[in-house]
């Protein structure tokens, strides 16, 4: 009698412990996907947007924190990223919408601009001037995204397609 | 009521210890499918990484003009030109040919290389061309130190 209460009190915790640990690598792996997934469509729809960029003159008032940009469209958007860990989007005048509340705003090195010459443009106070934003050629963002002990870095400079056709005419309006 | 004494006598230790035995099985096997999910679940974050450097190395290319030349007959001679010693020096999309990258900064485990060959139209834009021509294939591959490397051709002509 004793020995099977023993016996079943051996192989009983040892498949609790595994049944716990199995459970416990699941809530993290799922919690740890859905990081992943969100901080990589974030960083995907800033790209892409990026890259629809009409003109570099639609840079005006961005900054390490702010990217305005203006697709062929006309329609405005803009990206924030702002302390402790909010990186939202908005579409026009509207309100913000979060696309991720894990950045890591003091790993993230933000929006960066270069002009032509590949040099840093750095924007005056309140973010580039027109002046400013007409030499702009090339962007660099650079996000870091963290939830509890993990991390995740995306960095890539983006060089938005219609850069390469020149600006836009008075007749394409 | 003999019978009934004989059907109400429980497991005996070998029931028990079998039953155990398969249940803490079952759990392993569970345990392998959970640590077969993190793996696929790592490599996806590390093919993200990859295609965001493999994106940006191609932005930073397709950002330079054809060519060092305003018009044809265009460069002869593929690579970095004198006094191109960084990549901020780069001019033009050929001076990124043979270009590599070992460890990249903010991700050592990847690393980076470009080829950049003349094409044509008329050969499908496949074949490398010995002379100069209207298009340059860009090839950008990103290495990684366990995964496959990641690789992507652009075709690149003066006008576009």
């Amino acid at each position: 009698m004793i020995i099977v209460i023993v016996a079943v009190g051996i192989i009983g915790s040892m498949a609790a412990t595994m049944l716990f640990q199995g459970a416990d690598i699941f809530v993290k792996e799922t919690n740890r996907q859905g990081f992943v997934s969100e901080a990589r469509s974030a960083f995907w729809r800033l790209m892409r947007e990026t890259q629809g960029q009409s003109s570099s003159a639609d840079f005006i008032l961005s900054d390490q924190n702010s990217l305005y940009v203006k697709n062929g469209k006309g329609d405005l958007k803009d990206f924030q990223t702002s302390s402790p860990d909010q990186f939202n989007f908005r579409l026009g005048t509207g309100s913000y919408n979060s696309l991720s509340n894990s950045l890591g705003y003091s790993q993230s090195n933000g929006f960066t601009f270069y002009n032509n010459n590949f040099n840093v443009v750095s924007p005056s106070s309140g973010g580039l001037n027109v002046a400013q934003a007409k030499t702009v050629h090339l962007s660099k963002l650079d996000l870091t995204f963290i939830n509890d002990m993990d991390t995740l870095s995306l960095t890539s400079f983006v060089y938005p397609h219609n850069f390469r056709f020149g600006s836009k005419m008075s007749y394409h309006d | 009521m003999k019978n009934i004494q004989g059907n109400a006598k429980g497991f005996t230790l070998i029931e028990i210890m079998v039953s155990l035995i398969l249940l803490t099985l079952s759990f392993m096997v569970f345990l392998q499918a959970l640590n077969t999910g993190k793996t696929v679940r790592a490599n996806s974050e590390l093919r993200t990484v990859q295609s965001v450097i493999l994106n940006s190395m191609e932005n930073q290319i397709r950002a330079r003009g054809y060519d060092e030349n305003n018009a044809a007959p265009w460069s002869s001679s593929l690579g970095k030109d004198s006094g191109e010693t960084a990549i901020n020096h780069f001019d033009d999309i050929d001076d990124f040919h043979q270009y590599a990258i070992n460890e990249v900064s903010e991700h050592p485990a990847f690393g980076i290389s470009v080829a950049v060959t003349y094409v044509s139209a008329s050969s499908g834009f496949h074949t490398p061309q010995s002379n100069q021509t209207d298009y340059k294939s860009i090839m950008v591959k990103v290495t990684h130190k366990t995964l496959s490397a990641m690789t992507d051709t652009m075709i690149i002509s003066p006008g576009l």
